[in-house]
């Protein structure tokens, strides 16, 4: 049963699979010309292929942010135990100034190292958006064998054409799926 | 030499005289029943493991039959810049502003023992067991003292119990401290009255005056710990 | 890889290079995949005995050991005045050295691409993490009173206090947790791809394991380019952290008013010592996985372990060099005390044991790892994992014990012999590390096969003239 007329432009994902960047590349130029737009692309792969060989939009990772942010945090706790803690309740040790400078390099080194590291590993999680919480999310277990899945997004009435033009490029499989792009 | 810089806070100072000291270990005895210092017993003592605070090192000089010994009380020489401090990782030891001493506070001790490393007098001794007194000596406890437990440093507090004791009791009479009124349990048992305590900051005290003279010096003086114990040279020896 | 439109008379010099190099031998993913998880999920009988066997020894050894060390009080240890760190802190520098192996071989090589690394970074970086596990054990167990140890930890309290920020020890535990961390998270992060990979082959509780430490990764465009950033940040940002690490562990010692500890070389020293400790580890540790785990040999080969042994001489001479700097500055300085000390190192009753690095750490390694054949050799590069680190082990021995038993007071110089309960725990910490080791290596996948698969992807086979070189594509 087909749906109504709203429902033949109701989208639908698909997944092609490819085994080499080649004619993966290639599929991304049929999908491009097809007028489907990268937002509607997704690539997984087994291993990382940069977005220029892969000829997709290259956006710089928001993680260099987040260890930023992070290493500035790191910062201000070194410098609130290091300077602020001592006043809290002075103690004199060793003929020693209660606020010195030198040993506070140590503890501003390491905790501003930490705050950046701990802040670049949630990062990774934060701007991927894993693990995920609620709802399924496309994916191919054959990426884990090396393989290049292209994930797209076509309205239900373009499928069959699209599904034609991908078939010239060396797919191995072409399947419907099923899930969120995110 | 003695009595230079670094002692404009300076308010405990003990002076030996080594001319004095026949090594007798009158001082250690005492030291150890006014303090509740444990007794370890003969085996862990000859281990390496007394827990004395205060020890008298002994040197034999010369070859048979010339032979001098000398000898020389050392204890925590409770110094002004205390290599000891600022090892400890949870100011277990640290500087005291109210007697100008470097005290040991047993209940926040975790026993790194970097203090003991750190010290260059060697003054300080760990708690290595539970030590038991064997009876009779469990009676005679000191009640103003601590008695510390397994896994901690411990070393002289210039017998800081003492020290408050005395000046309670003369802020109690609207008086100062008297000269000589305060005494840590080895100057006092002293039988030849070689260790003087006293308070640095009155110029008339014994201390002020003993520590004038030309043999006086402070052990490890270039360390630049700036101790507070002040030795006396015997009369033939350098230190 | 793709050697395409190559000659067949080349045929011949192609397959030697094939056979040599890993990333020129290229098999599919799938297959490399297979061979990693068969590594993985195989538990005989003998893994099952040996991991028994360590796992009483650890119990026993050193949980045992521990608890009645803390039962009885700190004496169970040879420890005496005035030597009041043993063999513990001896270990504790020891494991801590062997934790800077996986640093130096993963981010330092990452860092400066080079293409061996591969398919052993995780095998070192396991090494970091459970070293530290070790390592961290030690501060703990020397304490007086282990059960305050958390005094030390930075947070507001009843008691009012905070740590000392001027003690070497707080340092030390700020270096120390900021190593743990940083290293098992940069541990963590090329695990993801693996873990997911694991996650789609595998059944049962793996499958339910793989699943939730996988994370949901996908492998898409937006995952790889967090990741690689993540990864590069972490290799990049380690490394400082890793040096920090033993220099503050060596300021333990260097900033105590100590003949024989206080001295200015010892940060460098330290952290080129536990580089030398380190790096033999891991040809130590890459000949058991060779030889102890399935399909390992496709994986680990004599490439990898020539490259250590290079790695492994430079340091070595590094050593050397550092080791001489410290010696005959203290020996031609003159201070009676130093003096003493240097005497009891070379001619006194320390001697055995400072002869013994000498030999261990500078004489057996520039005998053996100058010659190719004998680098290539897996067995000849795990003994010279032991033998340098029995030096080293002796190293730590002689600088933490031999300087503490000679001071300025002639009258407390001491001696210091190890108990039984001190050996104990010693042994017990190197049965919990290759315990621990143990069962890493059967729950996570050892080899990094994403990163293998991408070198394979880089290497290309180039006929030049009348040969074939390597020629190697950036793709990172």
């Amino acid at each position: 049963m087909y749906g109504g007329y709203q429902g033949r432009y109701e989208p639908k994902t698909f997944v092609a699979l490819y085994d080499d960047l080649d004619p993966a590349t290639q599929a991304l130029d049929v999908l491009r010309e097809m007028g489907i737009e990268d937002r509607f692309i997704q690539v997984q792969s087994g291993v990382p292929w940069r977005p220029d060989l892969l000829g997709r939009p290259a956006r710089p990772s928001a993680v260099s942010k987040y260890a930023l942010i992070g290493a500035f945090l790191g910062f201000l706790s070194a410098i609130a135990l290091y300077y602020g803690t001592p006043l809290l309740y002075p103690l004199y040790v060793g003929g020693q100034p209660l606020l010195s400078v030198p040993p506070g390099f140590i503890v501003i080194f390491e905790l501003t190292m930490l705050g950046m590291l701990i802040a670049s590993f949630l990062g990774v999680f934060f701007e991927s958006l894993l693990p995920p919480v609620v709802g399924k999310r496309v994916y191919h277990p054959e990426v884990s064998d090396g393989a290049i899945a292209i994930f797209f997004q076509v309205p239900g009435h373009l499928a069959e054409r699209v599904k034609q033009a991908l078939s010239q490029t060396g797919a191995i499989e072409i399947e419907p799926a099923e899930g969120t792009f995110l | 030499m003695a009595g230079g810089n670094g002692h404009e806070h300076t308010k405990w100072v003990m002076v030996i005289d080594l001319d004095k000291c026949n090594g007798c270990n009158a001082c250690v005895t005492a030291c150890a029943m006014e303090n509740n210092v444990a007794f370890t017993g003969e085996e862990e003592n000859a281990y390496g493991r007394g827990m004395h605070w205060l020890r008298v090192i002994r040197y034999w000089e010369g070859e048979w039959p010339n032979v001098r010994v000398r000898y020389m009380p050392m204890m925590c020489q409770q110094c002004s810049n205390a290599p000891c401090e600022p090892v400890c990782p949870v100011f277990a030891t640290l500087h005291s502003e109210a007697e100008e001493l470097n005290i040991q506070v047993y209940n926040r001790c975790i026993g790194t023992r970097y203090c003991a490393n750190n010290c260059p007098y060697i003054a300080r001794t760990f708690n290595w067991f539970d030590y038991e007194w064997p009876e009779p000596l469990n009676f005679h406890l000191n009640p103003d003292v601590t008695v510390r437990r397994r896994g901690i440093m411990e070393k002289c507090t210039f017998c800081i119990q003492r020290i408050n004791q005395g000046e309670e009791q003369a802020a109690a009479e609207g008086r100062e401290v008297r000269d000589g009124e305060i005494q840590p349990a080895c100057a006092q048992a002293c039988p030849t009255e070689a260790i003087v305590f006293g308070n640095w900051q009155d110029p008339n005290s014994k201390v002020r005056q003993l520590a004038q003279s030309q043999r006086g010096f402070k052990y490890l003086h270039e360390l630049g710990t700036e101790p507070k114990v002040i030795y006396l040279a015997s009369e033939k020896h350098d230190f | 890889m793709h050697a395409t439109n190559l000659p067949a008379e080349l045929h011949e010099q192609v397959e030697k290079l094939r056979k040599e190099h890993l990333l020129l031998d290229p098999r599919p993913r799938e297959e490399m995949n297979r061979m990693v998880l068969e590594a993985m999920e195989d538990v005989n009988r003998e893994y099952f005995i040996v991991m028994v066997l360590l796992g009483l020894v650890t119990l026993v050894a050193l949980f045992g050991a521990w608890g009645y060390a803390m039962y009885k009080g700190l004496g169970v240890a040879g420890i005496r005045r005035p030597i009041y760190w043993g063999l513990f802190i001896v270990s504790f520098v020891f494991w801590i050295g062997i934790s800077h192996a996986g640093t130096f071989v993963s981010a330092i090589l990452r860092v400066f691409k080079a293409e061996f690394r591969r398919p052993f970074t995780r095998a070192a970086e396991l090494m970091t993490t459970f070293g530290l596990a070790g390592a961290g054990l030690f501060p703990l167990i020397h304490l007086g009173r282990t059960w305050r140890f958390y005094w030390m930890v930075p947070y507001p309290n009843q008691r009012w206090l905070w740590p000392n920020f001027h003690s070497p020890l707080v340092w030390d535990f700020l270096a120390i947790n900021t190593y743990l961390l940083g290293s098992t998270m940069y541990l963590f992060l090329p695990l993801i791809p693996d873990l997911a990979m694991a996650r789609d082959k595998s059944t049962g509780w793996r499958k339910i394991l793989y699943t939730i430490l996988s994370l949901g990764w996908r492998g898409t465009e937006e995952e790889w380019r967090h990741l690689q950033k993540a990864i590069q940040i972490f290799a990049w940002a380690i490394i400082p952290v890793m040096f920090s690490v033993h220099t503050i562990v060596s300021w333990d010692f260097a900033v105590a008013m100590k003949l024989g500890w206080h001295s200015t070389i010892f940060g460098p020293y330290f952290v080129i010592g536990a580089l030398l400790s380190g790096i033999s580890a891991v040809g130590f540790i890459l000949y058991m996985i060779r030889v102890s785990m399935k399909n390992m040999r496709y994986f680990i080969r004599a490439e990898h372990f020539d490259a250590l042994g290079k790695l492994l001489l430079i340091i070595s001479m590094s050593w050397a060099y550092f080791f001489f700097n410290e010696f005959i500055l203290e020996w031609y300085g003159g201070e009676h005390t130093v003096k003493e000390i240097l005497r009891l190192y070379t001619q006194g009753a320390v001697a055995p044991v400072w002869w013994t690095m000498v030999v261990c750490n500078i004489v057996v390694p520039w005998a053996v790892l100058w010659n190719k054949n004998w680098r290539r050799k897996p067995w000849v590069m795990a003994l010279m994992g032991v033998i340098v680190n029995i030096g080293m082990f002796a190293e730590r021995y002689v600088i933490v014990t031999g300087a503490l038993s000679r001071n300025r007071i002639p009258f407390d110089w001491g001696w210091y012999e190890p108990s039984l309960v001190e050996i104990s725990i010693a042994v017990g910490t190197f049965a919990l590390f290759f315990f621990l080791y143990g069962l890493a290596s059967r729950l996570i996948p050892l080899i990094p096969v994403w990163e293998v698969e991408e070198g394979h992807h880089a290497h290309e086979l180039k006929r030049m003239g009348k040969g074939v070189v390597v020629s190697v594509a950036e793709l990172e």
